[in-house]
This record gives C-alpha cells, sequence and structure tokens, in this order.
C-alpha cells in the first residue's frame, strides 16, 4: 500500500518527529494531495514562525484557518477538485475559546479570563501550547467540515508530549487539589486552616513563602472557578483519546536519514507503542537516491567521461570539483540507503513507508509542495 | 573564553547539539573546567561525546569537559531540597500524587527549576571560593523552543510578585542579561528558513529579550565552487555521451547541478540575514564524512573558538556564483 492509499482511508492524521526534519511542509503536502483527489482538506499547525503560510504562498494564516484562494492555486499551475485550507493555532485565543466553550455561565468565564494566573498561563507558559493542539484538532474535527485533518505537531523535546496532554490537564485540575488545598486558603487563609496535620500546614507555609500571597490567592481564585469546568474537561479528554487511538487516525512518522535523527526516531516509535497509539506510516524527508551507477568503477569513469565531453579538461580545479560533488553524492546515498534499511527492518510491519528526495532547492510554494506530494504515490 | 555562561539556541535539526559541543571543547582544557549541559534529555552532544549511558552528575568526557543534563523533574526535586530541608517531609511530598500532577501539568515550572539549576551552577564555588565551572555551554535542546527557557525567569518573575520564586527567577534573569557573564549564540543551516528564523532570534534577543547576543553561526556551509563550475554543468547536461555512460552523466551532473542550488540559497540567505541584522555570520563549514566523529568535532571546536574570541564578526567574504 502507498502513503497515497493510506491517507484515503483516514479522516485524521498526526506529523511527528524530531525538528529539522521538515514537518510542516510534509504535512502541507499530504493536505495538498488529498485536496488534488478532491478531500476537503485542512492542515493546523501551532508553527508561530509562519512557515506554513509560507510555504502556501500566505503572509500570514489565521487562527480559524482559511481556504487556500484559488488565484494562488491557479498560479501555481494546480487543479484542486477539492479544497486546501491551512490554519495556525494560537495559542491565547485558543485557550479562551476553550475557556468559553466550557464555561457554563458568562460570570465564570470572565472571573478566568480576567484572572492574572489564568492570563500568565495562556499566553507566556512553555509546554500549554501542547495542550491546546490537541483540542484544536479535535474541534475541527467535530465541525465536519473536513475530510481529512493534518495536524503538524508542535516541535517539542520530547515530541510526543502532547498525547499525554489531555491526561495531565485532567490531573492538573484535579478536584481535589481544589477542596484540600485551595478552598480552605480562600475561605479562612491557610494559616487559620485547623484541620490539617501539622505537616500539611507546614508544607503549605513553604509554598506561600515560596510564591507570594498574591500569586497564591489569584492561583486559588482560578481553580475554584475552573471547578465548574471540570466535568465539561474530563468528557472532552475521554474524547480526544478516543479520536487520537480511533481507527480514521494515522500517525506518521517523518524523518530524515542522518544517524541523529533516525535514533530520536526509534525512540519515538517506542514511546508511541507505550502510549497506545499505533504508527502507521514513516516519511523519509529529503533523502539523497543513489544514482544507477556502480561505485566500484565510477572514480576514473568520471573523468574519462569528463575528457570524452570535454568539459573541464583543460581545468584541473573544475574536474576536481565535478568527481568530489559526484563521489560525496554517492557516498551519502549509500550511507543512508544502508542507515534506512536498518531503520526500516526494526519497525511494526504493516507501517507504510514513502521517501521524499532532496530538492535541489529550498521548498516554499505550492507548486514545489505539489511535487513532493507526487511522491507519496509511489 | 570570559563569558562564564553560554547558551546555544535555534531551530531543531541544525546542528546546535554539535556546535554547543564544539563551543564546550574549546573552551576546555587541564585548566579550564568546562560544563556542557543539555536541557530536557540526554541528546546530541551525549551521543557525540559520551557513548556510554550518562550517569546522574558531571561526568568527565574529555580532559576538562564535563557532560550533564538538566532535566526538569529532577531540577525541581533538587531545589525543594534546598528549600524544605527535612527528608522525611519531602519524601511524602514527592511521592503525593498532589506533587506528581502539579508538577506534571503546571506549565513553565519544569523550565522555570531547569533555568534555576544552571543558575545554581553558575554560581556554585569551590572550597577555595573559586567558581566551580569556568564555562558553562547550555545546549538548549532539541526543542524549537530554546527561547521560551530564556524568557522563563522574566515571566515567572512577573507571575508570582513577591516571595521566593519571584526573587530566585530575578537573580535567574539578571544572570542572563549580564553581558559581563552571560552569551546567547543562534545556530542556523544556510537554507531560508533556519536563517529566518534565526535572524528572528537574533532581533528578540536584541529587543524585548534585552539578553547579550554572541555569534550567529551558520553551520554546513558549502564551499564556494571553482569559477566556472555552472558552464561547465550547462555543457555536460548537453553532451550526447556513450549509451553506457549516460546514468553516470545524469548522476554527475545532478550531483553538481544540486550542489550548485543548495550553494545559492546558501549565499542569498546568509547575504540577506547580514543585511537584515547589520553584522557578519560566522561560516562552520559542511564536512563530508561518513559519521560525525570526535575528529570532525575538534576542527569544528578551533573553528568556532577563532570566532569566539574575534570582537567583531566574522566571515568569509561574501561570494555569488555566476
Amino acid at each position: 500500500m502507498s502513503l497515497a492509499q493510506l491517507l484515503d482511508g483516514h479522516r485524521v492524521v498526526v506529523c511527528v518527529g524530531t525538528g529539522g526534519v521538515g514537518k510542516t511542509t510534509v504535512s502541507a503536502s499530504l493536505a495538498l494531495h488529498a485536496a488534488m483527489q478532491g478531500r476537503r482538506a485542512m492542515v493546523l499547525t501551532i508553527d508561530p514562525a509562519q512557515r506554513l503560510a509560507q510555504s502556501l504562498g500566505l503572509d500570514t494564516l489565521r487562527s480559524g484557518g482559511e481556504v487556500i484562494p484559488e488565484r494562488l492555486v491557479h498560479e501555481a499551475g494546480l487543479e484542486l477538485p477539492g479544497e486546501l485550507s491551512a490554519g495556525m493555532l494560537d495559542q491565547k485565543s485558543a485557550w479562551d475559546d476553550f475557556i468559553g466553550r466550557h464555561a457554563p455561565n458568562s460570570e465564570i468565564r470572565n472571573a478566568i479570563l480576567d484572572n492574572d494566573f489564568y492570563l500568565h498561563l495562556s499566553q507566556s507558559f512553555a509546554g500549554s501550547v501542547e495542550y491546546m493542539a490537541i483540542e484544536e484538532l479535535c474541534r475541527v474535527e467535530e465541525s465536519n467540515d473536513y475530510d481529512l485533518i493534518v495536524l503538524d505537531t508542535p516541535p517539542t523535546g520530547h515530541a510526543l508530549d502532547f498525547l499525554e496532554a489531555p491526561a495531565r490537564l485532567e490531573a492538573f485540575l484535579d478536584r481535589n487539589v481544589v477542596s484540600w488545598l485551595v478552598k480552605p486558603y480562600v475561605s479562612v487563609g491557610w494559616s487559620a486552616w485547623k484541620g490539617g496535620s501539622r505537616t500539611v500546614q507546614f508544607l503549605l507555609q513553604k509554598i506561600e513563602d515560596a510564591t507570594g500571597l498574591q500569586t497564591l490567592s489569584d492561583v486559588s481564585k482560578f481553580f475554584i472557578a475552573m471547578e465548574e469546568l471540570f466535568d465539561g474537561i474530563a468528557d472532552r479528554s475521554r474524547k480526544v483519546r478516543a479520536l487520537l487511538r480511533g481507527d480514521s487516525t494515522a500517525f506518521v512518522l517523518v524523518a530524515a536519514c542522518e544517524e541523529q535523527v533516525l535514533g530520536e526516531a526509534e525512540d519515538l516509535t517506542a514511546k508511541m507503542e507505550k502510549l497506545g497509539v499505533s504508527l502507521k506510516a514513516v516519511v523519509m524527508n529529503r533523502v539523497h537516491l543513489s544514482p544507477a551507477v556502480d561505485a566500484e568503477v565510477s572514480a576514473d569513469a568520471v573523468s574519462d567521461l569528463l575528457e570524452r565531453a570535454s568539459v573541464a579538461g583543460a581545468d584541473p580545479a573544475l574536474a576536481g570539483w565535478l568527481r568530489q560533488t559526484f563521489s560525496n553524492a554517492y557516498r551519502t546515498a549509500l550511507a543512508e540507503a544502508v542507515r534506512r534499511e536498518a531503520f526500516e527492518a526494526e519497525l511494526p510491519s504493516g507501517v507504510v513507508s514513502a521517501a521524499i528526495p532532496e530538492m535541489p532547492h529550498d521548498v516554499h510554494d505550492l507548486r514545489a509542495l505539489a511535487v513532493i506530494a507526487s511522491y507519496l504515490s509511489a | 573564553m570570559s563569558k562564564r555562561l553560554q547558551f546555544v539556541v535555534g531551530k531543531g535539526g541544525v546542528g546546535k547539539s554539535t556546535v554547543a559541543a564544539a563551543l564546550a571543547v574549546a573552551a576546555a582544557g587541564p585548566n579550564e573546567r568546562v560544563l556542557l549541559l543539555e536541557l530536557g534529555a540526554p541528546g546530541g552532544a551525549a551521543r557525540l561525546l559520551s557513548p556510554g549511558k550518562p550517569g546522574r552528575g558531571p561526568v568527565e568526557v574529555l580532559d576538562g569537559l564535563y557532560l550533564d543534563c538538566v532535566e526538569g523533574d529532577a531540577a525541581l526535586a533538587e531545589y525543594l531540597e534546598l528549600v524544605v530541608p527535612i527528608r522525611r517531609l519531602l519524601r511524602l511530598v514527592f511521592e503525593s500524587n498532589l506533587y506528581r500532577s502539579f508538577v506534571a501539568a503546571a506549565p513553565g515550572l519544569k523550565e522555570l527549576m531547569t533555568m534555576g539549576k544552571i543558575w545554581f551552577e553558575a554560581e556554585r564555588r569551590d572550597a577555595a571560593g573559586k567558581p566551580l565551572w569556568d564555562c558553562i555551554v547550555v545546549d538548549a535542546g532539541a526543542s524549537g523552543h530554546s527561547l521560551k527557557y530564556l524568557q522563563m525567569p522574566a515571566t515567572a518573575a512577573a507571575t508570582f510578585k513577591s516571595g521566593l520564586v519571584h526573587r530566585e527567577s530575578q537573580r535567574v534573569e539578571a544572570l542572563l542579561e549580564d553581558p559581563s557573564l552571560s552569551v546567547v549564540h543562534v545556530v542556523a543551516s544556510p537554507e531560508d528558513m533556519p536563517l529566518f528564523e534565526a535572524a528572528e532570534i537574533v532581533e528578540k534577543l536584541n529587543g524585548p529579550l534585552s539578553m547579550p547576543f554572541g555569534k550567529l553561526f551558520v553551520n554546513r556551509c558549502r564551499e564556494r565552487p571553482p569559477e566556472g563550475a555552472g558552464t561547465a554543468v550547462d555543457s555536460l547536461r548537453r553532451f550526447t555521451p556513450l549509451p553506457e555512460q549516460r546514468a553516470l552523466r545524469d548522476a554527475v551532473v545532478d550531483a553538481a547541478a544540486s550542489c550548485l542550488g543548495w550553494y545559492r540559497v546558501q549565499e542569498r540567505g546568509i547575504a540577506a540575514v547580514e543585511d537584515r541584522l547589520g553584522l557578519r555570520v560566522c561560516r562552520l563549514p559542511l564536512q563530508q564524512s561518513e559519521e560525525f566523529g570526535l575528529a570532525e568535532l575538534r576542527l569544528l571546536a578551533s573553528l568556532v573558538k577563532d570566532a569566539v574570541q574575534d570582537p567583531g564578526g566574522t566571515s568569509d567574504s561574501r561570494d555569488e556564483v555566476s
């Protein structure tokens, strides 16, 4: 089965991989492929650097997602029987929407949105973006506006952090935390909290010393307001987990044939298995394809060729350069082929693989994306 | 190298770990104790320098060069040991579900504690009162979020308006912003997107982050092709070879054309970044070898050393291929 055929049978594709392997480009080309097949496809990214926008020929991407204008499609010489949309996750507005959707009334919603701790949580803290990426995926999926959604996952060190995000959000918003720590604090202040053991009192005192009173009261108020949202969020988390592990969702690993990248990719596949999501495809990006010639004879053969063609004959520097670039390319291709074979031999059976060759230039327009998409059917 | 704390940041996949390791190798010596810290989990630097499983605490991997990894959970536990000096109580805390879920879920806490740990190492003294490390190189890890780490102390100081976390965050922030102690190097590869993002990072460092920027390293730079390379490739492409030489001809042309194409991307990208930022980038060469090992690393280290010691910008002359 080709990767293209695999895509046809799925509604959600999650692209995972370590940074720098071209995840955003591959994600966009998967969605473009689907649109060329007549499907309504959406590619979602959370990359604030707007790389997706640039590779699609747009200046910026809106957070809600937008259809790529027909003008751009025609300029690239493409025909799209379907529709290609792209969206970027804006962390702050995703959090606000999330609170808005789950808050039972406007009073509670405003109490959260105006809370200082919430403002920092939603804007600046590293890590909270993973929660929202998954939330956004779920929201778009439920809208039923698309036949295929491709998620370009955040380039975190632990590339699978986002899989655990729903469970962690649930843990964070644990009802016990509220009833044990937060409520007593707000009603009477921890120092006056007689019910607890001396250990707990001591600990609370330490936390208070460490964080400062004002913050703690912000944090407490935040949690109390959030309590009203707990059931909704827990329910949501279950849905997200089901979606990620469902049959119509495919995880696609994007990798490059470098030693370090493949090492990290191996760790990634092992971790995915542990988390209960199944890898369905691997895309090797920027592969150097080995030329159809024999390495043994090529050193002399290149000289012979250059002589016959009477190119560079008079200039030893030029001839040397041509021989060198060829031999570098050849050795790179061979080393990559060996590494790739070893990596793919370790993959679980049934995982589809595709290779996208190294392009002689950067990829940042629809035309180049279409070239990449053409390799998915191979 | 006088800067005691050197951060290496940049987009994933550009060779941050390699450049960080080269900086550390360049700084280390019999009389120079250098700590190379990886954030998150043991990654590229560990793969390069220590083939074995990393243990807890710094391991000497080369003469004077120590390697360690800072992981958020452990840093937090270590920090609490300093604040709450009762072990039995701490065990209760660490083992409670509440603590575990809070640490796992509270966004930013791990990053903050990681920065705290770096600060702690930077401030550490030996028995004679001398700094324990002559230089600390921080590899900000495989994440594209290394800037978030650097921002964390300022964010935390704003969030926690008083108390211990506030005071500690301010101290870390002061260290990061002190140009006599810290420096942030940015790494890119010679392609449009990585160079573009590197330029953005440099602007952020010079602007809103107000952190001392060091060098912009462009890793894996191709050498300038010889004069007339483009013309030679074109005439080879037009040449009609013997049938049995056709495949070889195509392969030679493809390899050379790809090399020329990427060289053009490199020069255009570097020129754009240099114009935008008004500086010279520091080029590190692409090394053609099957595996990148210690020999390759030492070559980079010598280049990096020259660059860091040079007070101005360093770069080969800009050139455009015809």
